[in-house]
């Protein structure tokens, strides 16, 4: 079941009537009024003229957003003295984010940079997004490969359209697959080599924490690793992407195995806090490729395939379904529906990743717990011997001094 | 074999050799043997344990098959001592430092990105012009090569330096700390000194020394207090420079100055032709002459000694003969 958001267009008419007599009022009278079903606190109340020294005050007291200018050192303001270049621009600044609200209301509009800055998680994959992003855009007609024939809408202006329900349904499947790859720790590379698609791929590779490659691949990467990769540094991290230190015993024996080697005095050795791989361990290989340009890397999708190196990328109606292992039918000639997408499997990546933490840190308290129930049953049962013992000693010492008592009395009763 | 002997675990290899008959030499099993053996052990031994369904069949090879060598192989590895595996702890996991790990360069991505990462968060705040920026001077490409550590192509470190252009236009009141840190980093260390220029002296035996250069010539200049003496490459001038307009040309700034007989001339010039050699030699005359005496630039100035001549030969070009002539129309 694909989820549609609901449209205006099928809602009641008589909101939408009063919602366009208040634009208009909006642009007949000098003062803004705000619309009740507005729930944006930057919208400003008052007049449209806008006050300048009210609209920098008004701003100073919000709470600040994160910004990239620079503070400003506190001057005392003199009267006569000329603006610096900063105060000038905070003031340029401030009188915008005061005025920007003003105005009509441009609701769920495409902002470029959103796709790059916040991407839709896959949850929010929707029909009208991927509509709206160009994604059901293939190729002409006659460039098609009929291996996509399961994938094509239709043809319309001589280019195949894909099928919106098809691109939700395998983009869902292929953000599932990173999910689960990112939870379980695997290496994931983003390769996008195509003009433009440098940042995408480089935001989603950060969001999963993996790798990118955004100019040519280099042949061999995977098959020829040791000598092209083997140069290059390696970590050793747990599951929650921290470098596992050594304990103090630990770099002991380690430094007894060097000095055994080494012949070296093992006061005079040092290692590292952390775990180290030994020299000439050799380069490793991903455990998952994402592709955003397939045609332009054939070798690198063979060379997956001969490792059994499972593969995802964007297949347009001109390129072969079967080179990669999961295919996303979508335009791959749009930015933006390539941007959506890695977008997408980033975010996916990013949530398994999180999952993944979360898991160690249920599994430490996990562990944590069983540690303390088994000191507490130890306690217990430590608690319940000494106990019997003292039971049983003073049932001892009771029968012995009763003993005694006996022995007493059958004396005087001797005598 | 030989392409296969390279990596005797390759799955060709071991497909090859016995689908060849050929087997392992001794040689490559004592590679076999001593390359240093990382790897856990399941993944070594998977590459022999795909058969070829002939050997399979064939009762009389399988003494050859998979086992053997395995056998084999286990054998070698007991003689030459059993090497030390390395363990990972438990839970760990193997990964690359750089998110660039896969391009094969991540020492000049990784800078590449931090570069990009700063123009993108900085890129609203206002900028100044570039005939504004103060001058700076980036690092030289070898430079930049020692300090990425890495291959670095000469165009891809153009790209750096366009993004570093960039960045350096930002407003200098609003500058932020961490784009200047960046951008302190890439400039040339030695810039300041560069831009010190030497002062000109004159050295103990009271000569002034400088070079000049024209067309493809080179020329160094001593002048001393004289009596009008000239020397070029240790022969006298007019031996040197049979034509009269080249001694002229030499001897001019001394000339219109006045001062023939007043400095010896003592020249030396490398490379190019004889007039190249003379505009050279009389640069350089120039220069010495502005160490002695540097209030008479603006007269030298005038008499045009001052500047050196950019006119040099032009290139030739494809598909013309020299640098500008055509080939000869020819009618079908």
């Amino acid at each position: 079941m694909i989820p549609r958001r609901v449209v205006a267009r099928s809602s009641q008419s008589s909101k939408l009537i009063s919602r366009y007599t208040l634009c208009l009022r909006q642009h007949r009278s000098i003062s803004t009024e705000i619309s009740p079903g507005s729930s944006n606190p930057a919208t400003p109340k008052g007049p449209l003229i806008v006050d300048f020294e009210e609209q920098v005050k008004l701003a100073a007291s919000e709470s600040p957003r994160p910004s990239i200018i620079p503070q400003a050192q506190t001057q005392t303001q003199t009267p006569g003295r000329p603006l610096t270049k900063l105060e000038e621009y905070q003031r340029l600044k401030a009188a915008k984010h005061a005025s920007d609200q003003i105005g009509g209301i441009l609701e769920d509009h495409y902002k470029p940079h959103e796709l790059i800055t916040n991407p839709p998680s896959p949850r929010d994959i929707t029909l009208e997004l991927l509509l709206a992003s160009g994604a059901h855009l293939g190729h002409a007609t006659a460039l098609w490969n009929p291996g996509n024939q399961r994938f094509i809408f239709g043809i319309r202006q001589g280019i195949h359209l894909i099928s919106l329900d098809v691109i939700a349904a395998h983009l869902r499947r292929a953000a599932k697959v990173v999910h689960g790859v990112s939870k379980n720790g695997g290496i994931i590379i983003f390769v996008g080599t195509r003009d433009g698609q440098e940042r995408a791929v480089v935001e989603a590779a950060k969001r999963t924490k993996g790798y990118h490659v955004t100019e040519r691949w280099v042949p061999g990467t995977i098959t020829n690793k040791d000598q092209l990769l083997g140069d290059q540094k390696l970590r050793v991290l747990n599951h929650l992407d921290q470098e596992i230190r050594l304990t103090e015993q630990q770099k002991l024996q380690l430094k007894k195995k060097l000095a055994a080697t080494g012949k070296k005095d093992i006061d005079k050795l040092q290692v590292e806090d952390t775990v180290q791989l030994p020299f000439g361990y050799g380069a490793v290989r991903p455990d998952l490729v994402v592709c955003l340009n397939p045609l332009e890397n054939k070798t690198m999708l063979q060379e997956c395939a001969q490792y059994r190196i499972p593969t995802i990328g964007i297949i347009d109606t001109d390129v072969d379904p079967t080179c990669v292992t999961y295919p996303i039918p979508a335009n791959d000639d749009s930015l933006r529906s390539v941007q959506l997408i890695v977008g997408v499997l980033g975010k996916a990546g990013q949530e398994g990743r999180l999952a993944r933490y979360e898991a160690e840190a249920d599994r430490a308290e996990e562990l944590e717990r069983r540690q303390k129930r088994l000191e507490e049953s130890k306690r217990i049962q430590e608690e319940a011997t000494t106990t019997a013992q003292a039971h049983k000693d003073a049932e001892q010492a009771a029968s012995e001094s009763r003993q005694r008592e006996l022995e007493r009395e059958s004396l005087i009763s001797y005598r | 074999m030989s392409s296969s002997t390279r990596n005797p675990f390759s799955m060709t290899c071991c497909l090859r050799a016995l689908l060849e008959d050929v087997g392992f030499t001794g040689r490559s099993l004592r590679m076999v043997a001593t390359r240093p053996r990382m790897l856990p052990l399941y993944q070594q031994t998977r590459a022999f344990t795909v058969t070829p369904r002939r050997m399979q069949n064939e009762d009389d090879d399988v003494d050859t098959g998979p086992q053997t060598i395995t056998a084999k192989y286990k054998k070698l590895r007991e003689r030459d001592g059993p090497e030390e595996e390395f363990e990972l702890p438990p839970g760990a996991r193997v990964v690359p430092a750089s998110p660039s790990y896969f391009t094969g360069n991540s020492a000049f991505f990784d800078s590449w990105f931090t570069l990009k990462d700063l123009l993108y968060k900085y890129q609203t705040l206002p900028t100044v012009l570039p005939s504004e920026v103060p001058r700076t001077a980036w690092r030289t490409l070898p430079d930049f090569r020692s300090m990425a550590g890495g291959v670095v192509q000469a165009s891809k470190y153009k790209k750096v330096r366009a993004v570093l252009q960039r960045l350096n236009r930002i407003q200098p009141d609003l500058m932020p700390e961490e784009v200047k840190a960046v951008l302190d980093t890439y400039k040339r260390p030695d810039f300041a000194a560069m831009q010190r220029r030497r002062p000109k002296v004159i050295d103990r035996f009271g000569r002034a020394r400088a070079a000049g250069r024209r067309k493809t010539s080179n020329a160094e200049a001593y002048l001393v207090e004289g009596s009008g003496g000239c020397y070029v490459n240790g022969k006298p001038l007019f031996e040197m420079f049979p034509r009269l307009v080249d001694r002229e040309s030499i001897l001019w700034p001394l000339k219109v100055t006045n001062r023939v007989d007043r400095y010896n001339v003592w020249a030396s010039s490398r490379g190019g032709g004889i007039s190249g050699q003379a505009g050279a030699i009389t640069l350089a005359v120039t220069k010495a002459l502005l160490t002695h005496e540097p209030l008479l630039k603006p007269v030298l100035r005038r008499a045009g000694v001052i500047t050196r001549d950019p006119r040099t030969v032009e290139r030739k070009k494809h598909g013309k003969l020299k640098a500008r002539d055509m080939p000869a129309w020819v009618a079908r």
